[in-house]
């Protein structure tokens, strides 16, 4: 089988890939909004390429991780269309029957009404002083908590944007609330003070939505940094994740991939979180557009795993093809 | 016991026995002939005991038996693995035919290095029922109980050990509590409940938090505790864990996170007062080195049965004294193991505590322990379990008792799933 044409869509903050092979069979990956120069490489290395062998077009687009992420999903979903299996059967088989889900809060009684159970809150921004800004934040989550009742959960996400001894304190103040975990509390690039955040107190860290490449993990398991593997689902795909939760697993640290993406990137995920044994949550916006339906619907915290060939959703080309083509 | 002459041996090359062709020895055995004893190995035997249908630890038990008549008797008991342990004793039997049983460290080197990969849990069970039985040969044949051989005891009315605590209402635990207090038992150890994610749930975590401060609460201030997470916590779960129950003061926590990544046990030391314990499932004093080396571990509880018998465990207790560090040695499975573990107890300068998997009243294995030994083995007297008095492990035990309990095979451990069905670590 060879990959014959490939077409990727540009939709706001995203990029979606169609593949299509000479056996007729189409798979469809996303990625993080590409470069015009990273679509030129993705095209090269995947035109005439057998989608059986993603792991070589992983190796020649690690340049390139958007590219190598949506190329990974569209050849996964082919092998998997090719085989009537669903994406986590080639891997290794289903490690679990339903995948819990985390999502961002919008209207918390609406989405527990929903079949939600865990929550990413954004970190509100400092206003006054150092006091009131933790103070505060602890009100905040300890009022959600009441609202929310003892069986909903909640990870707090500080998009890097704390200055490390800011960080330590808040995330001090949160021990005793049980945070899952305290996402991207402060720039990791700081690897040192990430490091000795990390062991001050014993609030979970979450980081790796800033990392595009795997030479970017190990530091980060060497130093004991983290408690959870946060890697961006549009910038990795789903092998390369895959292989570096290994890496994880010899460190009993969770994989909770990040993913701010449409529908096939979730549905990535959710094929990606069947398949490893430390995954824990994986995070998802709405799970179907006008183009992409087919996912099972969330009940009470978790999602079903599809059974569907593949990526496991059913994509309307139609409404694809009326998407701009990025270029 | 008649003297025997241990040194300066007539130099065999080949044991006659009675009435048999010569006796085919180990090899490089002559090389210390001369500087052993004249005893000689004549059979290693290998029992599987199912005392219970479904436990998953049938006892393997291993009898040496000796052209002079004397036998030791060891414990490789293995769970989930009875059948591997007693092929892998089988294997070593051409070590140890016709071999001087009184050179202990050195078939114990040879069982271990000549096995060119170094010992798994399998292996290591092995060598440590071969181990024990020839400890309780070489206390026979020297007329001393081991520990006297170890230079014990430290305390001649026996070792402060641990019962396990079974309770999870308050009402149960202020039974145990008062049980306790009547055996004069001032150390129990009890779990968290339940099985963990890599991280987890707010409710998951107040639970178990609430189940170990009522467990303070019910068992009362006078007593210790111990807590055994059984590393079903990864290391993010267990911080959280370790530092919230600091105020009940417990003994120690054990095996907050597994044993292979020696660094994420650390994480978890740093954040914490609680002392931390670790070992079980470690083999040989190797094993415990970087544990004691990077100051992770408080409390060492390698398993006579697993980490290579009485010599590994009476080695992991020098490598961890000069350190501070204390042994309380893990102990699960049958008598053997656990009154052999109680000499080298008696005679290590840093030792903490004795566990024993019993409750603080005497369950139906106890007492079929104690059918087969002829005393209460492994239960305590005034909080101590008193220490044996006659040569070698200190007890006669006759294999006809093992009759009633024929091997039924293998049987696996607990197998445990999370709500969604992924593999969870009990």
């Amino acid at each position: 089988m060879k990959i014959t044409k490939l077409n990727a869509f540009a939709l706001p903050d995203t990029t979606v890939l169609r593949i299509e092979t000479d056996s007729g069979l189409r798979g469809y990956g996303e990625c993080r909004t590409l470069a015009a120069k990273d679509l030129a490489l993705m095209k090269q290395v995947a035109m005439g390429a057998d989608p059986s062998a993603y792991e070589i077009a992983r190796a020649k687009l690690a340049e390139a991780p958007g590219a190598q992420a949506a190329v990974n999903m569209a050849m996964l979903d082919v092998l998997g269309k090719q085989a009537k299996a669903p994406i986590y059967s080639l891997l290794g088989g289903a490690t679990r029957n339903k995948v819990r889900l985390l999502t961002p809060l919008t209207d918390l009684a609406a989405q527990i009404g929903a079949g939600e159970r865990a929550f990413v809150v954004p970190l509100a921004a400092a206003k006054g002083s150092r006091l009131n800004f933790v103070a505060n934040t602890l009100e905040q989550l300890t009022k959600l908590r009441e609202q929310a009742g003892e069986g909903v959960d909640f990870v707090l996400d500080a998009q890097g944007k704390l200055v490390p001894a800011e960080a330590g304190n808040l995330s001090a103040a949160l021990e005793k609330f049980h945070l899952l975990w305290f996402d991207e509390p402060c720039p990791l690039g700081n690897l040192a003070a990430v490091r000795k955040l990390a062991r001050e107190n014993v609030t979970p860290l979450g980081f790796g939505r800033t990392i595009t490449k795997p030479s970017g993990v190990p530091d980060l398991f060497r130093e004991q940094a983290i408690d959870v593997l946060r890697l961006d689902i549009r910038l990795h795909g789903i092998s390369q994740i895959r292989r570096l939760a290994v890496v994880a697993e010899t460190y009993y640290t969770a994989v909770a991939p990040y993913n701010d993406g449409g529908p096939i990137a979730s549905a990535a995920a959710i094929q990606l979180a069947a398949s490893m044994p430390n995954f824990v949550i994986q995070q998802v916006g709405a799970l179907s557009s006008p183009i992409v339906s087919g996912l099972p619907a969330p009940r009470d915290g978790f999602m079903p795993l599809p059974t569907a060939p593949g990526l496991g959703i059913t994509v309307n080309d139609s409404a694809l093809e009326r998407l701009q083509e990025a270029v | 016991m008649k003297r025997r002459n241990f040194v300066g041996g007539a130099g065999l090359t080949g044991l006659a026995l009675q009435g048999q062709a010569p006796m085919t020895r180990p090899l490089g055995a002559e090389a210390l002939d001369g500087v052993g004893s004249k005893t000689r190995i004549t059979n290693v035997k290998t029992f599987g005991v199912t005392y219970e249908n479904n436990s998953d630890r049938p006892y393997v038990f291993v009898k040496i038996e000796t052209n002079d008549g004397v036998v030791g008797w060891g414990e490789g008991t293995l769970e989930g693995k009875a059948n591997a342990v007693m092929a892998c004793v089988a294997d070593f039997k051409e070590f140890l035919i016709g071999a001087d049983p009184m050179l202990v460290e050195h078939h114990w080197q040879s069982m271990y290095v000549h096995s060119f990969y170094r010992a798994g849990p399998v292996m290591g069970s092995a060598i440590s029922g071969i181990d024990q039985a020839l400890w309780d040969i070489r206390g026979k044949l020297l007329g001393q109980p081991v520990y006297k051989l170890l230079g014990g005891p430290f305390d001649p009315a026996g070792v402060r050990g641990y019962y396990h605590v079974r309770a999870n209402t308050m009402d149960e635990m202020r039974a145990v509590r008062e049980k306790a207090a009547e055996l004069g038992v001032t150390c129990v150890k009890g779990g968290i409940p339940g099985y963990y994610e890599w991280i987890e749930t707010h409710a998951k975590i107040k639970a178990a938090i609430k189940h170990l401060e009522n467990m303070r609460a019910g068992l009362g201030p006078d007593i210790d505790i111990g807590i055994d997470f059984h590393a079903k916590t990864s290391p993010a779960v267990a911080s959280i864990l370790c530092k919230e129950v600091e105020p009940l003061k417990l003994l120690f926590i054990e095996e907050p996170c597994p044993p292979e990544n020696v660094a994420a046990m650390k994480k978890i030391a740093e954040r914490c007062t609680t002392p931390i314990a670790t070992g079980e499932r470690l083999i040989a004093a190797y094993s415990c080195r970087e544990l004691v080396e990077m100051g992770v571990v408080d409390i060492l509880q390698t398993d006579i049965n697993h980490v290579g018998g009485i010599t590994a465990l009476w080695k992991v207790a020098c490598l961890a004294e000069p350190s501070g560090i204390k042994i309380a040695p893990h102990a699960c499975e049958g008598p053997i193991g656990a009154l052999a573990t109680v000499h080298v107890d008696a005679a290590a300068p840093n030792f903490l505590v004795q566990e024993i998997c019993s409750g603080v009243v005497a369950s139906k294995i106890e007492k079929m322990w104690e059918e087969w030994l002829g005393f209460p083995a492994m239960r305590m007297v005034n909080g101590k379990f008193p220490l044996p008095t006659k040569p070698g492990l200190g007890f006669d035990l006759n294999e006809s008792a093992f009759a009633k309990y024929p091997f039924a095979g293998t049987k696996p451990m607990a197998r445990v799933f999370h709500q969604d069905g992924s593999v969870a670590a009990w």
